[in-house]
């Protein structure tokens, strides 16, 4: 389809306008916000226990979340797209799941099924071990909303990809087990880097889910996000705006950090993907 | 390494793509599974490989059964019709794949896979991925992957099927002559009856899930025993209910006994060979195949009457033969 000349210039125009609008100057207003009062303000800001404390923990969920979704994730894609058992039609939209149910239920529901008085909370509670109201369950509503990506991304590679060279492997001696790390994986490594990208930015970003199960105590069960809803709730002033813009720029670098890793990692054009 | 292959059987839904077939294959041929696309050759291939498992029959490899048996563990090499080579791997470790998963000693690999390069021609390229090569090095390449394990069988899908017409002529003699000095049992797949004619000593027709005739090319062409396989091998014309060859249609411009009256509607030169294009009285059309010389001494024209006798070559039965019989034992 060929565009005239103004319809072009009005169609970037309005694309432009739109990103500068949504994404560029509400991201940038952050950053100017940030260091309104200098950078020394807004790293004592990111400093204090708290937001310490609120660091790590982001970090730790993520650290544990994102490698369990990307083993759960590269081998549903293989039964969706390998397998041959029947419920594959199931399991497919059953996937897609945590996209489709609002995180806040999820953490409702988490709170109905570990919750101390949930099926299994009880039992839970008895050996000692707390879910709800604790890191635990922010892991494990932090696993279900990121859950789907990997699965999604690695999929279609492996789709694409093709059974051909898993099977001229199988016909040179390899075992499945060899045929999987030395063909499978390689070929759908970058599937995978996407996955783990957008888990990782999801894992980071979550509030909604984990919000509900979380008890909210600054040092201890705050992750960054919440840490800058709670930052931006609960004081007042200006010291209030630039504390939790602080927080917001240091998750926004952290998933700057992640995209940046795999950027310099992905093919460039010409390798083979 | 012998095939025998007994009433093997396979259905994928509600397509039957094998149905009952039996095939002997002996040791050190080279035989060609020709037959149209959808005729069950691939399948068959591809369950003598270990990739399909038969709904029922058996395959048994130098007498051994392996019907269950993984491909791994057949002692087979097998190229696919696209090759399936390995894009995240250069060439080399394409060709030593096999080797490094059977922990072989480096050097032993180093030697081995520049063996197998130069014998494909491809010793420049070792250090390439392979979408850097041509179609015909992807295919040697794979040549040299499958062969670099040592099998006891070469088992080929179409595999000329994707290169171009001059490539495939060339790579096709190649690997004739690959084969009488590597002396691997081999058996290809094709749909080309001319490509099957000239490469293989054995060629095993194939049709509807079914083996019509097992043969040296020259049988399944001189002694078609079906009509099957007579259309298929070989160009036919079909008159007065049964089938001839063009180039056993004799012309002459004067009636004969046993001679039939037909019109010439075309000549076509091409090259050593004319082409005529004839009608019969009942308006059933036929070709003869003659040669130049044959033509010009005629002087042929569209429009002109002549009398044509048949010949007297034909199906050995003209009506399909029992299934026992379309597939005996093939000898080399």
């Amino acid at each position: 389809m060929r565009l005239s000349r103004s319809v072009t210039l009005s169609l970037r125009t309005v694309a432009l306008a739109y990103l500068v609008l949504l994404l560029l100057l509400p991201v940038g207003v952050i950053f100017a916000k940030t260091f309104e009062h200098g950078f020394g303000t807004a790293w004592g800001w990111i400093t204090t226990p708290a937001a310490v404390s609120a660091f790590w923990l982001s970090v730790l969920i993520a650290a544990i979340a994102v490698p369990l979704n990307t083993i759960f994730g590269v081998g549903t894609a293989l039964v969706l797209v390998r397998g041959k058992a029947r419920g594959r039609a199931l399991l497919d939209s059953l996937i897609d799941l945590p996209f489709v149910v609002s995180p806040v239920i999820v953490g409702l529901a988490l709170v109905l099924v570990y919750g101390v008085d949930g099926w299994f909370g009880k039992w839970f509670m008895d050996q000692g071990v707390r879910i709800i109201y604790a890191p635990a369950g922010m892991i494990i509503a932090t696993v279900f909303v990121s859950l789907p990506f990997v699965v999604r991304e690695v999929a279609p590679v492996l789709l694409e990809v093709g059974e051909e060279q898993e099977q001229a492997a199988a016909t040179l001696g390899a075992s499945r087990w060899q045929t999987f790390w030395r063909i499978t994986l390689p070929s759908i490594r970058w599937g995978i880097a996407y996955g783990v990208v957008l888990t990782t930015a999801r894992a980071l970003g979550e509030i909604g889910a984990v919000a509900v199960v979380s008890s909210n105590v600054a040092g201890s069960t705050l992750t960054l996000p919440l840490l800058v809803q709670q930052r931006m709730t609960t004081s007042f002033g200006p010291q209030a705006v630039t504390s939790s813009y602080a927080a917001g720029t240091e998750l926004a670098i952290m998933s700057l950090v992640v995209l940046l890793a795999m950027t310099l990692i992905a093919p460039r054009k010409g390798d083979a993907a | 390494m012998s095939i025998e292959v007994e009433s093997v059987s396979k259905r994928f839904g509600e397509f039957t793509a094998l149905d009952g077939v039996s095939l002997n294959v002996v040791e050190g041929g080279l035989t060609a599974l020709l037959g149209p696309s959808g005729s069950g050759k691939s399948t068959l291939l591809r369950i003598i490989a270990g990739l399909e498992v038969p709904d029922s029959g058996a395959i048994r490899l130098d007498g051994r059964d392996v019907t269950q048996a993984r491909p791994q563990d057949r002692g087979i090499g097998f190229v696919f019709q696209h090759y399936a080579p390995f894009e995240h791997m250069s060439v080399f470790e394409n060709v030593a794949f096999g080797l490094r998963i059977r922990k072989r000693p480096r050097d032993e690999v180093r030697r081995r896979v520049d063996e197998l390069l130069a014998l494909v021609g491809l010793t420049q390229w070792g250090g390439q991925r392979p979408h850097q090569l041509s179609g015909g090095q992807r295919q040697r390449m794979a040549l040299a992957r499958a062969l670099a394990v040592d099998p006891r069988l070469l088992l080929l899908d179409e595999p000329f099927g994707a290169l171009d017409a001059n490539v495939r002529g060339e790579l096709r003699r190649w690997l004739r002559r690959l084969h009488d000095e590597q002396g691997v049992t081999t058996v290809l797949v094709t749909h080309d009856q001319e490509e099957a004619m000239e490469i293989s000593d054995t060629i095993a027709v194939m049709n509807a899930g079914r083996i019509e005739q097992v043969g040296s090319p020259r049988e399944v062409y001189d002694s078609p025993a079906t009509e099957f396989v007579m259309s298929f091998i070989g160009p036919v014309s079909r008159v007065e209910g049964r089938l001839v060859r063009p180039h056993d249609v004799a012309v002459s411009l004067e009636p004969e006994p046993g001679t039939v009256e037909a019109m010439v509607t075309r000549v076509i030169h091409l090259g050593f060979e004319v082409r005529i294009e004839l009608e019969l009285p009942g308006g059933e059309r036929a070709h003869a195949q003659l040669t130049r010389a044959q033509t010009d001494q005629l002087e042929l024209a569209p429009g002109d009457i002549v009398y044509v006798r048949w010949g007297a070559r034909g199906t050995t039965g003209d009506v399909p033969q029992p299934r026992a019989e379309a597939s005996p034992p093939a000898t080399a």
